[in-house]
């Protein structure tokens, strides 16, 4: 991707609170698509983003928004950008439709324009008739759909969401995640997701930045993330996977046991996943699935957790 | 789904002017206010003195047209002059030099009748205007020395923004700041708004925004329909020679009233995350305050009545402790009824210091829920 197609580009960027350091010399490019931002409490996500929006100053470093300098232009970054926070916020003594018009106005749209396209905005995310209702009496599922619709109201390029799955049932988190994905896919957005749920980011995400302790401990592509160190398959058996296990090492075929009924066969060559069929005839085991190995994200995020934790005690 | 469902959309309209951009918060903010029945009902309460202050005009005027009416049958009878003439230009230059108005701005050939007028008729006249001063008396106490237009207009508004007002707007601001802010402090809204392209200053004027039109609709309001009715009451047009000042007194009696009275009750509301806390702080300054004041008040009053060689320090400068005494004092001077400067340059710079202090503090309790 050439540089000017990142819509963040973040150099040395640095945020300290008093002795604390918040962000420390954060660099990373988002480019368009979505990109999960994951990290543990107290990693910076939420600091990150406010840097982003152009809400904290940073201590060191610079950085770029759509084209706008984070420090200087502020305002111009969030007339751009559509933000869902995480904090369970609204605007009190307000229903939802009246809530999403003042966001789209504060936002720059004139008034009936701002209300038609609040409407248009509600259905979309899927409130209904209690977009009439106040924000306060809401469920925590719907106030986090009402967060969503003020952040996409004024159609911004870039979609900032903190935790938008939090406290929806499968069926909303399924429905939120079509809806990010329609954005990203369909409108050309760019996504920015924060979350702590690793499924969110493995179903939807083209990118992985993972911060801990105000660093990125890494920033990648969930494809290359998704790949195995080495080529591999996964083979899930019906019964205990230990007789093909035992019958594969004695074939030399690089076989390892990787729970009770799954085995993993280390090569990419389909010759020898031929033989592992043959051994299982043999054995009389019954073979429930052969997939391409993949690296687990939680595996990963776990890895560069605890080696932010060794290298910044 | 529904059936007008279009799903997500492009938006590509041309966006507002950024310098409007708190006008949205100002108006969603006198929406919710004005669902309170009980802050409609005080609305309606406010215009109510403006009925009684009208009064006080329409006594004033009367008897201008009262005494010009008297002098001039009296100077018909005596043949000094024409009936003709009298009706149409005597009268009216008459009432004019009762309004106060200086003979030698009259025209030239009418000023010796006029001052033979009313040389030949000062005990009538003085009986008059005692009769005058006694209703108006009656009305209101306090009435000025001269009984000119201008000096007698401006008492009557001053009054009018000093008590009915000053009590409805401190009942007002009461029972619409507090919330203001601390319910996006207990919401916690401020990310909500401050995600879009504004600042705090957007924001703080949204939220003053409330304020000053509910403060305009029982203050500006009430005071300038006050003085259209004045003005239709008078014989003539004359009267916006003597009071064309008027209107914009009432304008800087409602910038000082509505100013630092705003600022100060939201200040208070960006505090606290519970509105009643904020209720209670807005109404204890103002209560503590008077009271204080009127406590040190009475005992040198007292103490001066019963001990006739008691030489007590003047008080007033006391009056500081006071909100609602320093606000009585920079508008009585506004309406040229303080003349102790001295006082007035005090009462002021405390307002301007309350007001410096009270958007610090709104300043640094706005951005710091975002900071964080």
């Amino acid at each position: 991707m050439k540089m000017e197609e990142f819509l963040v580009q973040l150099d040395g960027v640095s945020k300290f609170y008093g002795a604390t350091a918040a962000l420390v010399d954060v660099r990373l490019r988002i480019g368009r698509g979505i990109t999960g931002l994951l990290g543990p409490n107290g990693a910076g996500k939420t600091t990150l983003i406010k840097v982003l929006l152009g809400l904290v100053r940073i201590s060191a470093g610079r950085g770029m928004v759509l084209g706008c300098s984070i420090g200087r232009s502020a305002r111009s970054i969030r007339q751009q950008v559509g933000y869902m926070p995480e904090d369970d916020c609204y605007i009190a003594a307000l229903s939802a439709v009246e809530t999403v018009q003042l966001g789209a106005r504060l936002s720059g749209l004139p008034g009936r324009e701002a209300l038609r396209r609040a409407h248009e905005i509600l259905d979309f995310c899927g409130l209904k008739e209690e977009r009439y209702r106040q924000a306060a009496t809401y469920s925590l599922g719907m106030r986090q759909k009402l967060k969503f619709a003020l952040a996409i109201v004024h159609d911004p390029r870039l979609v900032i969401l903190d935790e938008p799955t939090s406290g929806l049932d499968p069926i909303e988190r399924e429905e939120m995640l079509s809806r990010i994905q329609v954005l990203a896919r369909k409108f050309g957005k760019a996504v920015l997701l924060s979350t702590h749920i690793l499924p969110d980011v493995q179903a939807i995400c083209d990118e992985v930045v993972i911060l801990a302790r105000g660093r990125v401990r890494m920033a990648e592509s969930l494809e290359s993330l998704n790949r195995p160190a080495e080529p591999a398959y996964w083979i899930q058996t019906v019964g205990p996977a230990a007789p093909l296990a035992d019958w594969a090492r004695t074939q030399g075929l690089p076989v390892q046991l990787d729970n009770e009924r799954r085995l993993q066969l280390a090569t990419d060559d389909p010759l020898l996943l031929q033989r592992l069929w043959q051994g299982a005839e043999q054995t009389g085991s019954a073979i429930r699935s052969v997939q391409p190995a993949k690296n687990s994200l939680e595996a990963i995020f776990l890895e560069a957790l605890e080696e932010s934790t060794h290298a910044y005690p | 789904m529904p059936i007008h469902d279009l799903g997500y959309r492009p938006w590509e309209g041309r966006t507002t002017s950024p310098w409007t951009r708190w006008m949205p918060i100002t108006q969603s903010g006198v929406k919710i206010a004005w669902q309170n029945a009980w802050m409609r009902r005080l609305l309606w309460a406010a215009w109510l003195p403006a009925f009684y202050f009208a009064l006080g005009f329409f006594l004033y005027e009367q008897w201008l047209k009262r005494t010009a009416d008297w002098i001039t049958e009296r100077l018909v009878a005596q043949n000094l002059i024409q009936p003709q003439e009298a009706e149409d230009s005597f009268k009216p230059l008459l009432t004019r030099a009762l309004a106060g108005e200086a003979v030698e701005k009259l025209p030239f050939a009418q000023r010796a009748m006029v001052r033979m007028a009313l040389a030949t008729a000062q005990p009538q006249i003085d009986r008059l205007l005692r009769e005058g001063r006694r209703q108006l008396d009656e009305m209101l106490p306090g009435v000025p020395k001269t009984l000119d237009r201008h000096t007698i207009w401006c008492w009557l508004m001053g009054m009018f923004f000093r008590y009915p007002q000053g009590m409805v707007m401190m009942l007002l601001v009461g029972m619409l700041a507090p919330p203001l802010a601390a319910r996006d402090v207990s919401s916690k809204a401020f990310l909500l708004y401050f995600s879009r392209p504004i600042g705090w200053g957007d924001y703080l004027l949204g939220k003053l925004g409330v304020l000053w039109v509910y403060l305009g609709i029982i203050s500006v309001g009430p005071a300038l329909a006050l003085y259209l009715f004045g003005v239709l009451l008078s014989p003539s047009l004359t009267v916006l020679e003597h009071t064309w000042d008027i209107p914009l007194r009432i304008a800087a009696a409602t910038v000082v009233l509505v100013t630092p009275t705003s600022i100060l009750a939201l200040a208070f509301s960006s505090l606290t995350s519970r509105s009643w806390a904020a209720g209670f702080a807005w109404f204890a300054v103002w209560f503590f305050g008077y009271i204080g004041y009127q406590v040190i008040w009475l005992r040198t009053e007292w103490a001066e009545r019963w001990d006739p060689s008691f030489s007590a320090a003047s008080t007033e400068h006391w009056s500081l402790i006071s909100f609602y005494h320093v606000l009585r004092t920079v508008q009585g001077w506004i309406f040229g009824l303080e003349s102790k400067m001295v006082l007035v340059q005090a009462s002021a710079a405390v307002l301007v210091a309350l007001t410096a202090v009270s958007l610090v503090v709104l300043s640094r309790r706005i951005s710091a829920p975002i900071r964080q």
